[in-house]
């Protein structure tokens, strides 16, 4: 069965010119953020994004709620461009983001019941006080808090519950599409168990699509369908997480897999770390920009950007060792 | 590691006692802790936020804050009483016997000097106690192969990525004054899955090169498989369990350990609904009766919620649990 695309992000580029060194010397420089991203995610279904921090995941989502406006690329939701002013209204409405840190994307002023009728207000859904009352109580219970946590204020709260808090706030609007930032990535295993759970049973509930952006390969493992890892603004694979995250075709997603402390103390031997860091998104290497790291690079790996290509089903990965000969990468680069 | 020769024990902690004041308030935040430490020997202490980790650590260490007290029990090491030395006694063996590495190593160093010139101040420092000259730094890091950075230290903090800047941290608290004891407070918890790897590695080196032993606190049980050889749990201020590494991961005996592991996404397969711990963890200040984790414990039974339990040995583990002995 496969249902309709209802993300798509299509050769999505976002570039950011760096502000011209003292005495305006040299020639302005350019951080490339996201470069070419595409995936799209069908109805009902869940995309991690995953990679390590300033590979360009947020900025992703940023760009597709609108925060951000690409360099290149379209953002398409149902089929419709976001960045037509005639769909921003309601693109504002089916997608909501949920950021990493409850805390600061919460109004410490302002009560809980306020930050809740607030997108209600916005959006012009729920005329009279007593039935946006009556609508941040039944989303409260939707996330599993009681009616009295209403009156509360942020600081009263604790982190898990915050983060119920937020994604009340999200649904308040009833959307189609949620972007997940990091949304565990600062709470206890036994209180981020039960996070994941309620996210699962929003999400069947609902039908909601959801992009889940994360670092933990773990939680993306049990929760999504399809992964794609970013190296440095690129999608470097993508593909069924059995796939991506399981046997996984490009070097680096198998180094990330490699680095991740598994908790089994007799999978020692596996734990592998890469060596290096991350280059800076405003110097990026030559060719495929993992080669300095990468452990299995050859002659050609600093010359010669790698294509996507496909390794399986639905699985596409960009490294110079997944294509039958050098020559027809070679060629194939220079073309693209 | 290596059985043979039963070492004595570097630090023994004994029914330690620890209460902060909280306005009227007493939290008491460490109760009852026990645990022995052996050289070359790395402990994790595992245990959700507000468990009593961190004030553990602090008292080892004598940094408690001024309306935090130690109200019972003792810390030794080695023939010396922690808990009755004297604040300036107390400061000459923190940083030379005894180091901390912290969580954030960003905002423990000053932003406005040079990472150089810190660490100079803190290797100074400590000769003028230890009285011998410590080896120079661009020594010690091209010695654990950070001697990139080690070119770099002029630069400032910022400079640096918080992955160098941990890494440092930990070659210089490990290999200048060459302490007996590291504690480690959750040192990668704020670092990539590769960037952690490497600082775990180096951390598993300097244990291998000079026989430190680590308290290692985290609530990353995969970091914990990886890297410790005994494991402590932490609930409501009170051990609730110590194992070795394996036995902690394959047979765990408390209800709260089990249930810990048991709400791991990795050991589910995808998109089940993973098996939660009801309830909260309790504020410190008013812990349940009885067994602190009874009102959450599937196998709680009527002494649970009046007894406190005592330390039971099963097997190789000590668990605090009435299923156990009694």
């Amino acid at each position: 069965m496969t249902r309709p695309v209802r993300l798509r992000v299509e050769n999505l580029s976002k570039h950011f010119r760096l502000a011209k060194p003292l005495l305006l010397i040299g020639p302005t420089r350019t951080l490339y953020a996201v470069d070419d991203v595409t995936f799209e995610i069908t109805v009902g279904s869940t995309l991690a994004l995953v990679g390590e921090s300033g590979c360009g995941k947020s900025t992703v989502a940023r760009n597709i709620v609108g925060l951000q406006s690409p360099t290149r690329g379209r953002i398409l939701l149902d089929g419709r461009d976001v960045a037509d002013r005639a769909n921003r209204k309601a693109v504002r409405r089916s997608v909501q983001l949920i950021s990493q840190n409850p805390q600061s994307s919460l109004n410490r002023r302002r009560s809980i019941l306020h930050a809740i009728v607030q997108p209600l207000r916005v959006h012009h859904l729920v005329d009279s006080w007593s039935q946006q009352v009556a609508r941040a109580r039944s989303l409260l219970e939707q996330v599993g808090l009681s009616a009295k946590y209403l009156d509360r204020y942020p600081s009263e709260v604790s982190g898990g519950e915050l983060q119920r808090v937020t994604i009340a706030r999200a649904l308040a609007v009833e959307p189609t599409v949620l972007i997940l930032d990091e949304p565990t990535a600062s709470l206890d295993l036994s209180v981020k168990a039960k996070l994941l759970n309620l996210l699962r049973e929003l999400q069947l509930q609902l039908d909601l699509t959801i992009l889940w952006i994360t670092h933990e390969l773990d939680v993306a493992r049990h929760v999504s369908d399809q992964t794609a890892v970013m190296y440095l603004g690129k999608i470097i694979e993508v593909g069924p997480s059995s796939k991506v995250l399981r046997s996984p075709a490009h070097p680096y997603t198998q180094s990330l897999l490699a680095s991740l402390a598994v908790p089994d103390p007799s999978l020692r031997s596996a734990f592998r770390p890469l060596q290096g860091e991350v280059p800076s998104p405003i110097d990026r290497p030559t060719g495929c920009t993992f080669h300095t790291r990468c452990p299995q690079a050859f002659s050609i790996c600093p010359r010669v950007v790698p294509n996507l290509t496909l390794v399986g089903q639905q699985h596409l990965a960009s490294c110079h060792l997944l294509v039958p000969s050098p020559q027809s990468a070679a060629s194939s680069a220079s073309s693209g | 590691m290596t059985g043979g020769v039963i070492a004595e024990p570097t630090l023994v902690v004994n029914n330690l006692q620890v209460g902060y004041r909280r306005g009227t308030h007493l939290v008491r935040a460490v109760r009852n802790v026990s645990l022995e430490l052996t050289r070359g020997e790395i402990l994790g202490i595992v245990g959700e936020s507000g468990s009593g980790k961190s004030t553990l650590l602090m008292s080892i260490i004598g940094l408690l804050p001024a309306r935090a007290a130690i109200l019972g029990g003792s810390i030794r090491f080695h023939d010396t009483e922690l808990t009755q030395l004297k604040r300036e006694e107390m400061r000459r063996l923190r940083g030379v016997s005894i180091s901390m590495i912290p969580q954030r190593p960003m905002s423990s160093l000053s932003p406005v000097a040079r990472v150089g010139t810190q660490l100079h101040r803190l290797i100074d420092r400590r000769q003028v106690h230890e009285g011998n000259r410590s080896t120079p730094i661009a020594q010690i890091l091209s010695q654990v192969g950070l001697r990139a950075v080690a070119e770099r230290l002029g630069g400032y903090p910022h400079e640096f990525s918080g992955g160098q800047l941990q890494r440092l941290l930990i070659s210089i608290a490990a290999l200048s004054a060459k302490p007996e004891i590291l504690l480690a407070d959750e040192p990668t918890s704020t670092l990539d899955a590769t960037i952690q790897a490497q600082v775990l590695s180096l951390l598993m080196q300097v244990r291998r090169e000079l026989g430190l032993a680590i308290v290692f606190v985290s609530h990353d049980l995969g970091v914990v498989a990886q890297v410790c050889d005994r494991v402590g749990v932490m609930y409501a201020g009170e051990l609730v369990e110590v194992a070795d590494v394996s036995s902690f991961f394959t047979s765990p005996c408390h209800p709260y350990t089990q249930a810990l592991l048991n709400s791991m996404p990795s050991r589910h397969s995808t998109r089940q609904l993973l098996p939660t711990i009801t309830g909260d963890v309790p504020d410190l200040a008013n812990v349940p009766a009885g067994c602190p984790f009874h009102p959450r414990c599937p196998h709680a039974f009527s002494t649970c919620m009046d007894t406190p339990p005592a330390n039971q040995t099963v097997g190789t583990s000590v668990v605090r649990c009435h299923l156990y002995g009694g």
